[in-house]
């Protein structure tokens, strides 16, 4: 068996995975729990994929399977990326959880059966040797650590997706050539040399691609600009002077947009007469730029992590002096400017608190970073996209009263302004004791005519009766929101949950305890399974399998939660933290192997339940300036001990039995993996926070330790 | 052996959890509507309704709307609020309004009757279509028990309308016409007391309750969601045709129209949709019918459809002006010169509007102060 084949797995396994989720989660509007169920069919894929791959049956080769899984990517990312328009009926329209969901599913199929299979069709090829399978899980872990670097590199809004995942192509295609049989020197760099202008010549195809599919996409709109983020893929459309700014397919802006810029400016401007310098999170091209040029002396430092539009839309939407425009991370920033400068007026606008990345702008935590910027009087604003004109929906109250009790846990002054768009405001000062006819008199003396802010709609909005109905649907019982255990993306799932049968389904998931039955069951039938009977040493070697797969995804999954929420943006530092892991396995799963102990499983786990427990006892007392180096070392130490725990577990499972299945015990510990991408942050971490999803690992691993020590004896 | 085992394990461990959550199972198994009544219903009304005919092979089958639901003991229509049981049909909501609200006339949008005025505004759960784009999607799709309501009978409604001197009740937000029996009564009471009446609905009902109803509205401003029956079946999942011949009667019923039309970018903005919107509007209802276009913004459904070009609005109001009618207007976009009213006569300007404002008011009695040419409307 050459190592070639597992590396290649492994690279190809990660770039397809990464390359098909960025697309799902951008064409279905994916939140966490999209991600997460995305994540579990690639994982269950792969799961029977290796089953099949280990039978004793005749097997496709090798190279088949890779050309096969080629040709699935270049045919599922413009699939994917077309799929919206025959599963919804009309274009904008919103597509029901249960169909994102199903498709997320079915195209992940495909690729994860792929993946699986070859994993067993590789370890064969090392037929008789009890350390195939850890060959070749250690190759593809560092396959895959280079593969998660290159991706995370390249997708920096340097490649799109389409060019990414021709070029994995043109890689997987080359590297299988090159590898397939001995070549002269001359013949091997003529080859490597036509695989590098194939690579070029890709990029240049996928752009094409790329225009095409968004003009079938789009029409009757113009494209004036498509590109991919690290957060996502932003188009810019034009249609009857009016340009739109779409982020994953969902409309962010709009300009001209008075409405929004007013409602974002003027209710601050109206407390705070005397500000002059804003603070805003968020993109401030499509109206509120404009807008401040427009209230001299006002100055406007906007922060958004996105690269600046450029082109026609840059032209459309351009401003002038009194405008700062830094692209940088919101935490980032605070960090960088503390103590050094203050504003008046801060305005957080997250967007709608789909996922941990725009939900981490709302807790009490990231409120108090806000007040090192904020001047004494200085005021908070958080927009909303609820409406709460004509009646306040109960699911529209609890995101209220959960938005408005983080805040209050923050400022000492809290207000909400009823609306189309419903504004919370907080200030340590107190600024809002003020009457509607005070606040019309304010508004009239500014120098700026508003128009969606006029005094018609003023009274009309902030009239006693819609406030007091406000006031009084917002309950000050209600969840706070917080880093330590973040609610409001799975209220919002619920919000907009369309039709009964998603409410049914999320309400299922969300809001009764029956989700983690799910992961339950395999977990205790395993155990018990794993636990009776006279050939319980070698059996308990599957549960160990789960363990494996289940606590190395939860904690990492937990640290990139983590990260992203105290240090600030993930994708900066994604490839280094999913490097790190994979480094750790690859050299733990090496080391171990090398080693020829038949306990290892009890150092393996007694390193994860301290370094789960130091986590537990650690996480939210790191310096922002040092949690890099905190998680890499976390994620390494932990990527370690789980690659140990696999040797382990394969020293149990297949000793004196080298003609098992060698699908059976990779397949077990991606099936851990899949429960855990499942539960993890969908539904334990809302339900349990931080520390209540690690005692639960930490729970886990200890019966694990206990029951290996315990079956070790029957021997 | 060992499969076997393995099975028993997994099968044991499924049963116990399956076991540990049993009071789960008769909510899946049952019916959506089933799931979806969480409360006890303490929140419903059980008022007779009207309307409707009892079936010889047993069921009723519902007439205020051309649906006519055919409705076994204990379902309900398509609008959610109305119940058959032992073929006896109920109203839910009778008394139980959801949404109040004193609202500027002009919201509604409602230009041609008591400008400056302000409106009692009240809706109940439900609707009996399901528009993609629906602002009230929160109350106009949920069941009565689903969501809040207050118990307001119609004499209290009144009285609190009195108290606060507002002069005009309006039937708003979801649709009246599924809360047809409250609506009704309410008006009829309202009348007594000397204040008016209007509904704005999306005109999707049946002539014989249309016709009663008129006797009691003082305006009515109908949603006129496209020109085009396809339209109608795939964003609006009702007809164009039952609107239509609704908007023919209640102009010939003599009570005031207003038609409010919501254009949706890409879906029902294209000249020709325009052109023969004007040409129809001309024929059957006059040019003096007002008709205002409004700005769509992103709701409910169609959350990724971006709002809708203020130069498509122009542009539908420059052709239904060259097509003769005389009162177009621009909503959600206030500034613009097309809020205003402008003699049909002399184009001067008799209301201007500014928002929810007015800002000049050159009416006098009912007529232009210049040329003495009546503006249609209730003043």
């Amino acid at each position: 068996m050459t190592k070639g084949k597992p590396f290649l797995l492994g690279f190809f396994s990660v770039a397809g995975q990464v390359l098909l989720l960025r697309e799902l989660v951008s064409s279905f509007n994916g939140d966490e729990l999209f991600i997460g169920l995305a994540l579990f069919g690639w994982l269950l894929a792969v799961t029977l994929g290796s089953y099949l791959g280990g039978r004793d049956t005749h097997q496709p080769g090798a190279v088949a399977l890779f050309i096969a899984g080629c040709a699935v990517l270049c045919v599922l990312i413009p699939a994917v990326r077309l799929l919206p328009l025959f599963v919804s009926e009309v274009a904008g329209q919103v597509i029901p959880f249960a169909t994102a969901g199903a498709m997320a599913i079915l195209v992940m199929l495909p690729p994860g059966l792929i993946s699986g299979w070859l994993f067993s069709v590789i370890a064969k090829e090392g037929w008789g040797s009890e350390g195939a399978v850890v060959t070749v899980y250690l190759w593809e872990g560092a396959g895959a650590f280079v593969g998660g670097v290159l991706i995370a590199m390249f997708s920096r809004g340097v490649l799109s997706n389409m060019a990414l995942a021709l070029a994995v192509v043109v890689v997987a295609v080359g590297f299988l050539t090159l590898n397939h049989r001995e070549r002269s020197l001359a013949a091997t760099a003529l080859f490597t040399l036509i695989t590098t202008g194939l690579l070029f010549g890709s990029v240049w195809i996928a752009g094409r691609i790329d225009s095409a599919l968004d003009g079938i996409k789009y029409q009757p709109y113009h494209v004036v600009q498509s590109f991919d983020t690290p957060y996502g893929r932003q188009t810019v459309l034009s249609r009857d002077n009016m340009i739109v700014l779409l982020t994953d397919n969902k409309v962010e802006a709009v300009h001209p947009d008075v409405r929004t810029a007013e409602n974002l400016l003027l209710p601050a401007m109206l407390y705070q007469p005397m500000a002059r310098e804003i603070l805003y999170f968020g993109r401030s091209e499509f109206g509120l730029a404009q807008l401040t040029l427009r209230l001299e002396p006002l100055h406007l430092t906007a922060v958004d992590p996105r690269r600046s539009l450029n082109g026609p839309a840059e032209n459309a939407t351009s401003f002038g002096g009194g405008v700062t425009r830094l692209t940088d991370d919101p935490l980032s920033f605070i960090n960088e400017r503390a103590g050094r400068e203050r504003f008046d007026v801060i305005i957080i606008d997250a967007g709608e608190p789909d996922n941990y990345q725009t939900n981490r702008l709302l807790t009490p935590e990231f409120f108090r970073q806000t007040q090192r910027l904020l001047t004494e009087s200085g005021l908070l604003v958080i927009p909303t996209a609820y409406d709460t004109d004509r009646y306040v929906s109960d699911d529209v109250a609890a995101l209220l009263s959960i938005i408005r009790n983080s805040l209050a846990a923050s400022f000492d002054q809290v207000v909400v302004w009823p609306g189309g768009e419903t504004l919370l405001m907080a200030s340590n000062a107190s600024l809002f004791g003020v009457s509607t006819d005070s606040l019309v008199v304010r508004m009239n003396r500014l120098e700026y005519d508003p128009t969606f802010l006029s005094e018609s709609f003023l009274r009309d909005r902030l009239n006693e009766f819609k406030r007091e109905r406000l006031t009084s649907a917002l309950s000050s019982d209600s969840d706070v929101n917080s880093a330590a255990r973040p609610v409001l993306p799975h209220r919002q799932a619920l919000y907009r949950s369309t039709g009964d049968r998603d409410r049914l389904i999320l309400s299922f998931w969300l809001e009764q305890p029956y989700g983690y039955t799910l992961g339950l069951v395999p977990i205790f039938g395993l155990l018990t399974y794993a636990s009776v009977g006279r050939d319980r040493r070698r059996r308990f070697g599957l549960f160990m399998y789960l363990v494996a797969g289940l606590i190395s995804i939860s904690l990492e999954l937990l640290s990139f939660y983590v990260f992203q929420t105290t240090a600030g943006s993930l994708y900066s530092e994604l490839a280094a933290l999913v490097g790190s892991f994979m480094l750790g396995l690859a050299v733990g799963t090496y080391y171990a192997q090398q080693l020829k102990s038949r306990h290892l499983e009890y150092p393996a786990l007694v390193v994860l339940i301290l370094a789960g427990a130091i986590f537990g006892l650690t996480w939210n007392r790191i310096e922002p300036s040092t949690a890099i180096g905190y998680h890499l070392l976390f994620l390494f130490v932990m990527a370690l001990a789980t690659g140990s725990l696999f040797v382990a577990a394969t020293r149990r499972y297949y000793e004196n039995r080298p003609l098992r299945n060698r699908g059976i015990g990779y397949a077990v510990e991606v099936l851990g993996s899949a429960i855990g991408a499942l539960l993890t942050l969908t539904l334990l971490l809302p339900m349990l926070g931080v520390t209540g999803l690690l005692v639960t690992l930490e729970l886990i691993l200890a019966v694990a330790l206990v029951g290996a020590i315990i079956t070790a004896r029957s021997y | 052996m060992e499969r076997r085992l393995f099975l028993k394990c997994m099968g044991s461990a499924s049963a116990v959890a399956a076991a540990s959550h049993s009071e789960l199972w008769p909510e899946l198994l049952g019916g959506v509507q089933n799931v979806c009544a969480f409360n006890n219903g303490n929140n419903l009304s059980s008022v007779e309704a009207r309307h409707y005919k009892k079936l010889d092979e047993g069921g009723i089958e519902c007439r205020l709307c051309p649906r006519h639901c055919r409705i076994t003991d204990l379902e309900r229509g398509y609008c959610g609020v109305r119940e058959n049981r032992k073929d006896t049909y109920y109203t839910l909501v009778y008394g139980r309004p959801c949404s109040l609200n004193i609202d500027p006339i002009e919201k509604k949008p409602l230009y041609h009757f008591r400008p400056g005025t302000k409106a009692f505004s009240l809706a109940t759960a439900g609707c009996n279509v399901n528009c993609k784009f629906c602002q009230n999607w929160e109350i106009s799709q949920a069941r009565p028990e689903q969501i809040d309501s207050a118990d307001l009978p119609p004499n209290e409604l009144v009285k609190v309308c009195k108290e606060r001197s507002v002069p005009t009740i309006a039937y708003t937000y979801s649709e009246p016409v599924i809360f047809y029996e409250y609506m009704y009564d309410i008006a009829q009471r309202a009348h007594e007391q000397g204040v008016s009446s209007v509904m704005i609905t999306g005109g999707y009902i049946d002539k014989e309750p249309l016709a009663e109803l008129c006797l009691q509205m003082d305006a009515i401003k109908v949603d006129l969601k496209s020109f085009r029956e396809d339209y109608y079946r795939k964003i609006v999942n009702g007809e164009l045709g039952p609107v239509l011949d609704a908007l023919i009667q209640i102009k010939k019923a003599g009570v005031w129209l207003e038609i409010v039309y919501l254009v949706v970018p890409t879906l029902n903005d294209s000249d020709q949709e325009f052109t023969d919107l004007a040409r129809w509007i001309k024929g059957n209802l006059g040019c003096d019918t007002p008709i205002h276009f409004s700005r769509f913004h992103p709701q409910y459904l169609l959350r990724h459809l971006p709002s809708t070009p203020l130069e498509t609005l122009e542009r539908a109001h420059a052709i239904c002006k060259s097509e003769g009618l005389h009162y177009v207007y621009l909503g959600n976009v206030p500034g613009h010169a097309a809020e205003s009213t402008y003699c049909a006569g002399c184009d001067r300007v008799l209301i201007e509007r500014r928002g929810y404002r007015i800002v000049r008011n050159d009416l006098k009695v009912g007529r232009c102060q210049h040329c003495r040419r009546l503006l249609p409307g209730v003043f």
